[in-house]
């Protein structure tokens, strides 16, 4: 087998060094084609977001709501309403994160490239190249970035209006919203 | 493709774009034709989803048919729905979309470059490198393929002892660094490997005829040499710019050819001294052999597996016809046997030596060699004079054995052939070190192995399953040669291409 070499790490760092995340669209802007779905698919939870905070903490969860004041997010333990103020950056989650995935794909191309032979020493690192990359790509494309006061951001929320007043009616952690099966 | 297919879990993502307003915009009745769904965000936040809507006439209620959902999003009711617009906070048309995942992209493009390989082996999977441990000598970078051990021992019944003469880069110093790989989708199973040394006689070489050594001296390169390609001089002079292979017989894999080479008289005894290797054509007809037992494959090698070696099945007809070129020599009266050229392998180029009577006509040496057509890859064929009666040779035992680069006890152990067999699976390698005392510093050197390997099996054979094709291999190897030829004759000529490039490299 073939490791990785200096001058492979070398790239993958740099290659690493690329990935940089995209500022939030609107979600009225196109991403893709149109294509087909039926009712049962259609989204009725807010997206997943990463919340940096100034003072260095995270904060991730479902984004329950976002104004010009506060970001609520449903994170595992509770409903955690943010101020603005103290928020650095909000990571949106707009497209199912497959870098894991590419990760995978790029360790098991890399295996199978025992079954070329002597043309390992050339697949072999066109794999782990193109890997880094490809997961570059699937890391870059999977989120996109925005402050707090971005007027993009309610649009992502469970309740784009804002919070409905009275939500939620305990102290206790409201339900993790799936996606109900409804069909 | 079909692994980045399921790792990656398809070629596109579901986005859902969204347009927000207020319900008592205009924008709602303009909404519906690219907007296949909206969703009525409530002012307590709840949710209703819609699937078809209208609004009435005085414009101040939505219905339509979908799901409402409160605001933990628990399904609350299906069906037709009426909602006021006095109690929306919010109206959202949803337009699925499908966004191409790029990364799959360039993954593909890597894969179908990569696969471009694998299908060659995969298509074609009997062309893809396989036989037993190969030997290496010289430096990195700068290694010289010398040997291949005991290519016949297809199973534990078939263990046997296999000497090949090594070429290896001279002048020799006090010890010598073999490496021993498995390059191939393999499982050896080494009992021992050690040199034989045999002291050069002066300006001469030693070979090996069967299990004696002959120190020769003088060597006449042949006058003439006609196969069934015609004129094979060019390539079987010593100087190793060429080699002889003829094309297998088109419809008989076992049809026969007759090589006829002239040689200068020699002024004493002699023997016809070969240098050869087999081409793939045993070996596809082994692979194929493998193919047909197809699931039954590993049932008929575990038995082979316990079987004494009394009692492995004889593959006599087999080696007479893919193992063996027979030497005729043109003597007083007539063409006699004199010997024979025993080896399998594809890989290395094995020498040896056959003696020729000592009652000669005079005049020219004529000898001959019956070989089966496209079997043998011929390089060098040349008259050495005998320079003295067989000589015995000194076992050298190997004094180190490195793995990884650092020393390996028990596989030195092994390979001495204390304990259990070393095994070995694809891409493992070892440096073998063995002392050369100062007598033997210009010694011609033989490798003794002995151990057997197991043939993996491939997917793409299990599909030639055919039980009744693989007994007939056994029993009328001449029929199945003649059944084969069809097969090899489409592979025969880009064979070698695919086998060479296949092989599984390691550094040891």
């Amino acid at each position: 087998m073939i490791g990785p070499r200096p001058s492979f790490l070398l790239l993958a760092a740099a290659l690493g060094g690329c990935a940089h995340q995209r500022p939030l669209l609107p979600r009225e802007e196109a991403r893709g084609g149109a294509t087909a779905a039926s009712i049962e698919e259609v989204p009725t939870c807010g997206h997943q977001v990463t919340v940096s905070l100034k003072n260095q903490q995270v904060v991730e969860g479902e984004l329950i709501a976002a104004d010009a004041t506060a970001l609520h997010v449903l994170d595992a333990d509770r409903l955690a309403s943010i101020a603005a103020a103290e928020i650095d950056r909000v990571t949106v989650r707009v497209l199912p994160n497959s870098s894991g995935s590419v990760a995978g794909a790029m360790v098991l191309g890399t295996i199978s490239t025992v079954s070329n032979g002597y043309f390992l020493v050339f697949t072999a690192p066109l794999w782990i190249i193109s890997g880094i990359a490809a997961w570059n790509v699937a890391s870059t494309r999977s989120s996109e970035v925005a402050t707090p006061a971005d007027p993009a951001l309610p649009a992502y929320a469970r309740f784009p209006q804002g919070m409905p007043p009275g939500w939620p009616p305990t102290s206790a952690r409201p339900p993790t919203c799936l996606q109900v099966p409804v069909g | 493709m079909a692994v980045l297919a399921v790792t990656l879990g398809g070629c596109t993502d579901r986005y859902w774009q969204a347009r927000l307003f207020k319900p008592d915009t205009p924008e709602l009745k303009q909404a519906g034709p690219e907007a296949p769904f909206l969703k009525a965000h409530g002012k307590d936040g709840s949710l209703a989803v819609l699937q078809s809507w209208s609004l009435d006439a005085d414009g101040g209620r939505l219905s339509g048919q979908g799901f409402r959902f409160d605001a933990d999003r628990k399904l609350l009711s299906r069906g037709p729905i009426e909602l006021p617009l006095a109690d929306l906070a919010l109206l959202e048309t949803n337009r699925p979309e499908s966004v191409y995942r790029s990364e799959v992209a360039v993954l593909g493009v890597v894969t179908g470059a990569t696969l471009a390989v694998a299908i060659l082996c995969a298509t074609n999977p009997k062309a893809c490198f396989g036989s037993c441990p190969t030997f290496y000598a010289g430096s990195p970078g700068d290694e010289r393929l010398i040997a291949e051990g005991f290519s016949a021992s297809i199973a534990r019944a078939f263990e046997a002892t296999d000497v090949d003469s090594i070429d290896v880069p001279r002048p020799l110093g006090d010890a010598i660094e073999l490496t021993m790989r498995n390059e191939a989708l393999e499982t050896h199973y080494v009992r021992s490997a050690r040199l034989l040394a045999v002291p050069r006689p002066p300006g001469g070489r030693v070979y090996r005829a069967g299990d004696q050594y002959f120190p020769t001296g003088r060597e006449l390169a042949p006058l003439r040499c006609r196969g069934a390609e015609g004129d094979c001089l060019a390539d079987v002079l010593a100087d190793g710019s060429g080699e002889y292979l003829s094309h297998a017989g088109v419809a008989d894999l076992a049809e026969q050819e007759l090589i006829e080479l002239a040689f200068p008289a020699p002024s004493r005894g002699s023997g016809l001294v070969i240098r050869a290797r087999n081409s793939l054509l045993n070996t596809f007809v082994f692979y194929q052999g493998l193919a047909w037992l197809g699931g039954k494959a590993g049932e008929t090698m575990a038995r082979l597996e316990t079987m004494p070696p009394d009692q492995a099945p004889a593959f006599t007809g087999w080696e007479r016809i893919l193992a063996r070129a027979e030497v005729e020599v043109w003597t007083r009266s007539g063409w006699t046997i004199a010997g024979s050229f025993g080896e399998i392998g594809p890989i290395a180029r094995e020498t040896q030596l056959v003696p020729l009577p000592a009652d000669l006509p005079p005049g020219e040496v004529k000898v001959r060699l019956q070989l089966t057509r496209g079997n043998w890859k011929l390089d060098r064929v040349s008259l050495a004079e005998l320079a003295g009666p067989a000589v015995e040779p000194t076992a050298v035992q190997a004094f180190e054995v490195r793995r990884q680069g650092a020393a390996d006890a028990v596989a030195l152990s092994r390979l001495h052939g204390q304990g259990p067999r070393l095994v070995s699976v694809p891409g493992d390698a070892w440096t073998i070190r063995f002392p050369l005392p100062a007598g033997l510093r210009d010694a011609e050197l033989f490798l003794e192995s002995r151990g057997y390997y197991i043939e993996w099996m491939r997917e793409q054979w299990l599909v030639e399953e055919d039980p009744s094709a693989a007994v007939a291999l056994l029993r009328d190897p001449a029929a199945s040669l003649r059944h084969l030829a069809p097969a090899w004759k489409q592979m025969e000529a880009g064979v070698e291409e695919i086998f060479w490039g296949s092989r599984m490299g390691a550094t040891p």
